[in-house]
């Protein structure tokens, strides 16, 4: 019988597997997925902004790891911002940078990260602009194979192979595996020209592009995604790196991964409604006609997966505890008569071949990710895969349905 | 200038159509394999059926009383295996595509087998006074009865707390080329869903579990916990 969720779940089913297929598409179109690796053989002035926002955990090791970049010391500017802090973040920049004289610091009351990078855009001189997150840490070598992307004159922005620092728990585990996927598909995108976001951590740009085109959007939730849609809707180009690795820490529990995730995509969707005018927009190329409508529709179909799969899943099975009423709440005679008769030929076989080759691509896909980053599938143990290929898919949909009665009720986000 | 390749989208329609069809076709395969599963399924119970009925003549004619107590476990056992047969059939014919008439068919088969170890169950108990009762139960979809699944939860419940003391027969309604099944609805004027017939004794609407036990511990003579109190 066709029902009203049984439609929505083939649509959903058709425009995922539609998305993965496209991909898969470029995949094979594009033998060098890495690219060589070059290490920059010219040492232009790079400005590497360190904005805080009480993060006295980490802003000292995520200073450290800049000041032991490969990269000459005198063509490497470090500006380190306070943005407010309320805890011990701004005494222990000033008693860390008391040895060295050359890091700048900047304190102000709360203004936000996107009108704290724009301050620092207006005071550094680096030819190039990185921004790195106070929850981040950059390996020794990643500025050096950064560079050499901006020989090509047409691209604005580089974004470095970022992977989730030291994973502990399963939450974090799951997050590496999506860490790497979503790199390997930017790489993807970066081949049509249709990375949707430069991510916080060190990602970097040519400041001469940032300052033609205003800076930041001082009033985003989430700047770095308002700043690459700025840079796609000006034709810039942006590309992904395969070899400059940033690490960076990732929500340690439910709340705070809920939290971030709420606010990425509610970033997501009003940046997505600011530029809907590139939305199938010709002229921005595969950008408008699939990777920005995939911004919004992301959203549709996570919710909707969160609503058919509870509504055809738990149906039956709410039916029979309200039924439960019609015996007294009987229910230990059930319990104790407990019988399965299920044979093969009971599966929904239309559903279950979409469900498997949904799921060899995606273990393909996966397979491929940690390949073209340098790592080992089961480095970090078996479970946390099959969470991440079974299950988060529905945790990104919770996100979205925590996410909605922020929406209709205006309530702010912080940093 | 920013450029698309159309023939990028074609092609990644194409494939996912593709996949989707061959999803669609593996569906239909596997649908005509339901359909040899519950062939097989129903000549297993024609002839365990026949294998009863032949049981219950040999006790008839050579008065082997004696042997009750096994055909009345083996009747129950066929009646389980036919219910089962009954939900997948069910299942099966919901999600059917193209073989609906061969589902249609079996269903007359099941029905057919249903009434059949109902009047075997008459005989039963007269011929080895066997404390039964006997529920036939007239469903129909959901959009007509919408409190069948309701009753149908009763009825499971019931058989799941007397077992061998308790015959549900679940008769679908709605199969219209069974004539048979006709002349039941015919001869209880079934016009209500759900309706049930207990010991010939009709019940329409969403009948409950204490009005159902009523009617069927009048049938037990021997103490059954449940008719404690009712009796």
């Amino acid at each position: 019988m066709i029902t009203l969720a049984n439609i929505i779940l083939w649509i959903i089913y058709f425009i995922s597997l539609y998305f993965v297929v496209f991909w898969l598409l470029v995949f094979f179109e594009n033998e060098d997925i890495v690219g060589p690796k070059k290490k920059s053989t010219k040492f232009p002035l790079v400005s590497v902004i360190l904005p805080a926002h009480n993060e006295e955990k980490t802003i000292i090791p995520s200073v450290k790891s800049v000041l032991s970049l490969n990269y000459p010391k005198d063509k490497l500017e470090i500006i380190i911002i306070d943005d407010g802090s309320t805890d011990n973040t701004k005494k222990m920049v000033l008693e860390f940078i008391k040895n060295y004289p050359k890091i700048k610091f900047i304190s102000h009351e709360n203004i936000g990260k996107g009108a704290s990078l724009n301050k620092a855009l207006k005071i550094c001189k680096g030819e190039f602009f990185i921004c790195l997150d106070a929850d981040s840490f950059v390996h020794k070598d990643a500025l050096l194979h950064l560079i050499p992307n901006f020989n090509d004159k047409s691209v604005a922005c580089a974004l470095p192979l970022m992977k989730a620092s030291k994973p502990k728990n399963i939450l974090q585990k799951i997050q590496f595996s999506e860490y790497l996927v979503n790199i390997f598909y930017k790489k993807l995108m970066g081949f049509l020209h249709c990375i949707p976001v430069a991510p916080g951590p060190f990602s970097i740009y040519r400041k001469s592009v940032l300052l033609k085109l205003g800076g930041y959007d001082e009033n985003n939730l989430t700047e770095d995604l308002e700043m690459t849609l700025k840079l796609q809707k000006n034709h810039y180009k942006i590309v992904q790196d395969m070899h400059a690795q940033v690490f960076t820490n990732t929500p340690a529990n439910i709340k705070a991964f809920f939290r971030q995730r709420k606010r990425w995509y509610k970033g997501g969707l009003f940046n997505g409604i600011k530029y809907r005018r590139l939305m199938f927009n010709p002229k921005y190329g595969d950008f408008g006609i699939i990777q920005l409508p995939m911004l919004i529709l992301s959203g549709i179909i996570g919710i909707s997966i969160i609503f058919t799969t509870l509504y055809t899943g738990l149906k039956p099975h709410v039916q029979n505890l309200l039924n439960l009423r019609y015996v007294n709440f009987d229910f230990f005679t059930f319990l104790k008569d407990l019988s399965f008769s299920f044979t093969f030929l009971d599966l929904n076989f239309n559903t279950f071949f979409i469900f498997i080759c949904m799921l060899f691509i995606s273990i393909f896909v996966l397979y491929l990710s940690y390949t073209f980053s340098n790592e080992k599938v089961f480095n970090q143990g078996k479970i946390h895969i099959a969470l991440f290929l079974f299950f988060y898919f529905l945790m990104l949909g919770v996100s979205w349905i925590l996410l909605l009665p922020e929406v209709i009720f205006h309530k702010k986000h912080v940093w | 200038m920013r450029t698309i390749k159309k023939r990028r989208y074609v092609f990644a329609l194409l494939i996912t159509s593709f996949i989707f069809v061959f999803g669609l076709m593996f569906g239909i395969v596997m649908e005509t394999q339901r359909v040899d599963f519950i062939q097989q399924k129903s000549e297993e119970q024609r002839l365990d059926y026949r294998g009863l009925q032949f049981q219950y003549q040999f006790i008839d004619l050579l008065g082997e009383e004696n042997n009750c107590p096994f055909m009345e476990k083996a009747l129950n056992k066929n009646l389980e295996s036919l219910e089962e047969t009954r939900i997948k059939l069910t299942n099966y014919n919901e999600d059917a595509k193209l073989s609906k008439d061969e589902f249609e068919y079996l269903y007359r088969d099941y029905v057919l087998s249903q009434l059949g170890y109902w009047l075997l169950s008459k005989k039963s108990r007269d011929l080895c006074d066997t404390e039964v009762a006997t529920i036939l139960y007239f469903f129909s979809n959901e959009k007509i009865c919408p409190e069948c699944s309701e009753q149908a939860f009763i009825l499971t419940y019931l058989k799941k707390r007397f077992g061998d003391k308790l015959l549900n027969f679940a008769l679908n309604a709605e199969l219209e080329t069974e004539k048979s099944l006709d002349l039941l609805k015919h001869t209880y004027s079934i016009n209500t869903f759900p309706t049930l017939i207990i010991e010939g004794k009709k019940f329409e609407g969403l009948t409950s579990k204490d009005n159902i036990l009523l009617e069927i511990c009048k049938f037990y003579n021997s103490s059954v916990l449940d008719c404690k109190n009712i009796n």
